[in-house]
């Protein structure tokens, strides 16, 4: 009974807090896991456009600035030199150039043969020859671009001319050496976050401007072939890869294609989502605490719902477990409560009716023993009436026999001694009776009954055992009848072995319930070694005056399973012919509130 | 069974004695290559080749300008290899408890300041000094393993054109003030020094207790400039821009260091403003050695150099006396001389002595040998702190052969 009843519980509890949780936790998730989709994706797109924007205009600036310098050149070249004659109003042109003007490093002004005429840097006479292919070049009317060559001092570098022409014939050569440092604060100002890079390459991968200005100075190439391939075919895009640390990058490139550099910003994925990835964390924690909480507002609405359901099957399981006076407590105004409400009225009325089924019990009990009564009461009194006879007849003689007298009257007072015996234990069973139930240890019960009978165990030869499972239970009983219990059992057993065994007595509770608040049974075992009872016997041995031996009562076992069972418990008994018995009584285990609700 | 376990272990003691040989030769081979190549407890200094010539290293070291070795440690220094481009020296410590400390100090010559930026960036070197500004951004920028510390310049030491005061254009003391005055120094000041400095009246700074005001600054006027040189008759004759007398141009070159970054930007700016008032200049960058051996034969027209100019007679009259062990410039005043005399006869300390030096000042302001440009601030000193631990205490540099190693 215990059992289902946990079950029950359980299922209910655990199948309310289950559908709570689920209704309050599945859109929970749902709306979690659309928000962080969303919020994966905006960031994704977000950080995409950001670097592509950067990229771009890096990009446009690079070319700006290489542009720029194009026309400080061309404007030059074609508006103030030629016009400038002399040699030291150009020589302090190029040196005014070069000095407002950091991107270019050098300039200087060849004649149509590519000899060196003025310069802004020292040249050793031996190198004032510029190649023939580039003066040819300009000669045909064609501007001059270099590819990038690293200067002495590790420096990228690109050349630039521009033909000087004086009524459109070429009288010079204006050359720059294009400082591409100058474009390092550009990629300086391109960074994106802590970790991110910003670097343009050549056509050939190695890098002209970095973020990391040391890849320039050690003439690092960059060796992502994918991204360099897509901007040699002056393409744009972003691309994610693995670099050679292993660090897996977000990139966005633009190709510059007039001087076939190519242009990147990026940064390392993991950065790059970290706005994201804090978002996701956020609301996954969002997600999870509002789990938490709504499971633990399900978990209290649930007990909410489920308590006075469980109290009204503890109060069920009271009753049943013989309780008559327990009563569920007032529950509230739904439906369980009047659930409660009505088997507190259908309790108070099967108590009613026990108590009258009780009642007319007794009587029966009464009048069964009154007839038992008054036939064993004949006997005696036959008995005495003829002693009394004998007697008289003895007195009637001349010489009467005093002994003999003497032992008519023995016989009488014992006669008289059995009736006084036979009213007395009538009266312990016929009077009404209240049980006076106190907190008691019933393995102390138990010890004191042993120490009582344990002289008269000896004497007959028998050795009692104590096994106690559990040692300090306490049962609300009465304990001078237990007590009483107790030693009629005892007592059966003893006499049950006259040439002298073993009992061996036994105290557990049966199935100890998981709840302190629930029924449990405590079982005293009682078992000797004795002859057993033979089977046909074993349905009397309970009745009113049924002994099998010759000083017995035939009490002894019938009051004690009614004390038993006014307790609310039972007494059962097991016996095989030339094994022994084992009597087993079995007390509820009833806490004092109950008692004192009931 | 016995044959296989035989030849088993004939081939493991072959192999074994195999790898041996290979790791003893290998060893070996790394062993031998040790003296060509550099250990990690090498310390590099980076120099430019213009700045110091390498034969002047052991006057530096001595002279404090590279903190090598503290005086009186008993730690010596043994010249192991010198040519242009390297010099190194073996330290040899006196106590044993040096293991942690430098055992060599090579110093590499870079052909421009640029290369050396690159070498500090690259971490090819471990120490090196600037003055340019633009060089230490530049290395904060790109690098943070380099540690920039800070040492003040001496008060006086003054950055200055030194005119050649024998040569026949820049003999007439109008010519040199002229071209001081056509000097924008005011731009130099904010674009090249970014104000890490002040102006200089004269070789002693406004520091100095013996320096003097009022001295005739020299300030930026070009048409007073054009003013003066016209007073010598120097005109654009021929319409080529460039002015000149006697159809003599005013072509003059103007040396200095080469390769180092403030005095390339100083002397493209002094060569454009000089050719605003029509003076042609060449420039012409040598390395410390060259311009030496020039100085020695008083070969130049004009020099861009750093001064050192002590609160002494001494320092004065070996710079500026006719007969002055360093007067590089040619300066000769019979004035100068006598005043430098009679301050010599004066009995130390005196008023009459502070009053005389203060005269030779005057006389030498008012003949401007020389243009005094600047008095700068401050040296930058790069230490690689990835490499190196223990090289400041109390905020100033240690010697190197203080200097600990990173384990």
């Amino acid at each position: 009974m215990p059992q289902l009843r946990i079950k029950i519980k359980h299922r209910f509890i655990t199948k309310l807090l289950i559908s709570h949780i689920l209704l309050a936790s599945i859109p929970l998730i749902i709306t979690g896991a659309v928000l962080i989709h969303t919020v994966q994706q905006t960031v994704e797109k977000t950080v995409k456009e950001r670097n592509m924007e950067l990229a771009l205009n890096l990009a446009r600036i690079t070319a700006a600035r290489i542009e720029n310098a194009e026309k400080i050149l061309e404007f030059n070249a074609s508006n103030i030199l030629n016009t400038l004659k002399t040699r030291l109003a150009q020589d302090l042109i190029i040196n005014e150039m070069v000095s407002n003007f950091p991107i270019f490093n050098a300039i200087k002004i060849l004649d149509d043969s590519g000899y060196i005429v003025i310069s802004t840097i020292a040249i050793e006479d031996s190198a004032r020859y510029c190649s023939e292919s580039f003066v040819q070049q300009i000669k045909n009317g064609e501007d001059y671009q270099s590819d990038v060559y690293l200067a002495e001092s590790q420096l990228p570098l690109i050349d630039l001319a521009k033909p000087i022409r004086l009524y459109n014939v070429i009288d010079g050569i204006l050359f720059s050496e294009v400082n591409l440092k100058e474009m390092w604060d550009l990629v300086d100002r391109s960074v994106v976050g802590k970790y991110g890079q910003a670097f343009v390459f050549d056509n050939n991968g190695r890098y002209i401007a970095h973020s990391e200005a040391k890849k320039v100075y050690l003439k690092e190439i960059f060796l992502e072939e994918e991204i360099v391939k897509d901007i040699k075919n002056n393409l744009n895009n972003q691309r994610i890869y693995i670099n050679r640390d292993g660090i897996k990058m977000i990139a966005a490139y633009v190709a510059l294609p007039r001087l076939n550099w190519g242009v990147v910003i990026q940064q390392p994925l993991k950065e790059a989502f970290a706005v994201a990835h804090k978002m996701i964390m956020q609301m996954l924690w969002f997600v999870g605490i509002s789990i938490f909480l709504s499971s633990v507002i399900a978990y209290i609405y649930t007990r909410w719902i489920v308590t006075p359901v469980n109290q009204l099957i503890s109060g069920i399981d009271k009753f049943s477990a013989g309780d008559l006076h327990y009563r569920i407590p007032s529950l509230g105004s739904d439906e369980v409560s009047m659930l409660a409400q009505q088997f507190n009225e259908m309790a108070e009325k099967l108590t009613m009716v026990q108590e009258k089924l009780k009642r007319s019990e007794r009587l029966e009990t009464l009048s069964k023993m009154a007839s038992v009564l008054s036939h064993e009461i004949r006997n005696p009194l036959n008995a005495m009436v003829v002693n009394m006879q004998v007697m008289e007849r003895e007195f009637n003689r001349q010489e009467p026999r005093v002994d003999k007298l003497h032992h008519y009257l023995g016989i009488v007072a014992s006669e008289i001694q059995r009736v006084d015996d036979l009213v007395n234990n009538f009266l312990i069973v016929a009077r009404p009776h209240k049980l006076d139930r106190k907190n008691v240890k019933i393995a102390q019960i138990i010890d004191e009954v042993i120490i009582s009978q344990q002289a008269e165990a000896l004497h007959s030869g028998i050795r009692i055992n104590r096994q106690y499972h559990l040692k300090n239970i306490d049962l609300l009983i009465d304990e001078k009848k237990i007590r009483q219990v107790f030693l009629n059992i005892l007592l059966n057993a003893i006499q049950a072995m006259p040439g002298g065994g073993n009992i061996t007595i036994e105290l557990e509770i049966l199935e100890p319930a998981k709840n302190i608040d629930q029924l449990d049974w405590v079982v005293i075992r009682f078992q000797d070694t004795g002859k057993g009872i033979p089977e046909e016997q074993l349905v009397q041995i309970f009745d009113f005056y049924y002994s099998t031996k010759s000083k017995g009562t035939g009490l002894g076992l019938s009051v004690a399973q009614q004390i038993v069972e006014e307790h609310g418990g039972r007494i059962e008994v097991d016996s095989k012919v030339g094994s022994g018995s084992v009597f087993s009584v079995f007390l509820p285990k009833i806490k004092e509130k109950y008692r004192k609700n009931g | 069974m016995i044959r296989k376990s035989y030849i088993s272990i004939n081939c493991a003691l072959i192999l074994f004695l195999w790898g041996g040989l290979s790791t003893c030769v290998l060893s070996g081979a790394s062993f031998a290559q040790i003296d060509t190549k550099y250990v990690s407890q090498d310390l590099i200094v980076g120099e430019v080749l213009g700045k110091v010539d390498p034969g002047d290293l052991l006057k530096l070291i001595q002279s404090n300008y590279y903190p090598v070795i503290r005086k009186n440690s008993g730690i010596e220094l043994k010249k192991v290899k010198s040519s242009d481009r390297e010099v190194i020296y073996q330290v040899l410590y006196p106590d044993k408890n040096s293991s942690n400390r430098p055992t060599r100090i090579i110093f590499r010559f870079f052909t421009s300041e640029h290369s050396l930026i690159a070498a500090i960036i690259t971490d090819e070197i471990d120490f090196a000094i600037t003055e340019s500004y633009d060089a230490a951004e530049e290395i904060h920028k790109a690098t943070s393993t380099f540690l920039i510390h800070f040492r003040y310049k001496d008060k006086n030491l003054v950055k200055m054109i030194a005119y050649n005061n024998q040569h026949p254009i820049l003999r007439k003391k109008n010519v040199r003030k002229a071209l001081t005055h056509a000097i924008n120094r005011k731009y130099i000041f904010n674009k090249l020094l970014r104000q890490n400095g002040y102006f200089a009246d004269g070789p002693l700074s406004d520091e100095s207790k013996l320096h003097i005001s009022g001295l005739d600054e020299y300030k930026f006027n070009p048409k007073k400039a054009l003013q003066l040189l016209r007073n010598e008759n120097w005109q654009d004759s021929n319409g080529d821009g460039v002015l000149d007398k006697n159809g003599q141009p005013f072509r003059i070159s103007i040396i200095y260091e080469k390769g180092v970054l403030l005095e390339e930007q100083l002397a493209t700016r002094i060569k454009i403003d000089w050719n605003k008032i029509g003076i042609d200049v060449i420039r012409k960058p040598l390395i410390k050695n060259e311009i030496k051996n020039r100085l020695a034969q008083q070969n130049y027209d004009v020099l861009l150099m750093n001064y050192l100019f002590e609160e002494t007679i001494n320092s004065f009259e070996s710079f500026f006396k006719s007969t002055g062990s360093e007067n590089i410039l040619g300066y000769k005043n019979r004035r100068v001389d006598r005043l430098m005399n009679l301050y010599k006869m004066q009995k130390p300390p005196s008023i009459s002595q502070k009053v005389l030096l203060q005269a030779i000042q005057k006389q030498i302001n008012e003949d401007h040998p020389a243009a005094f440009l600047f008095f700068l601030w401050v040296d930058r000193y790069f230490v690689n702190r990835n490499k190196f631990t223990n090289f400041q205490l109390k905020g100033e540099l240690l010697p190197f052969t203080e200097w600990n190693l990173k384990k």
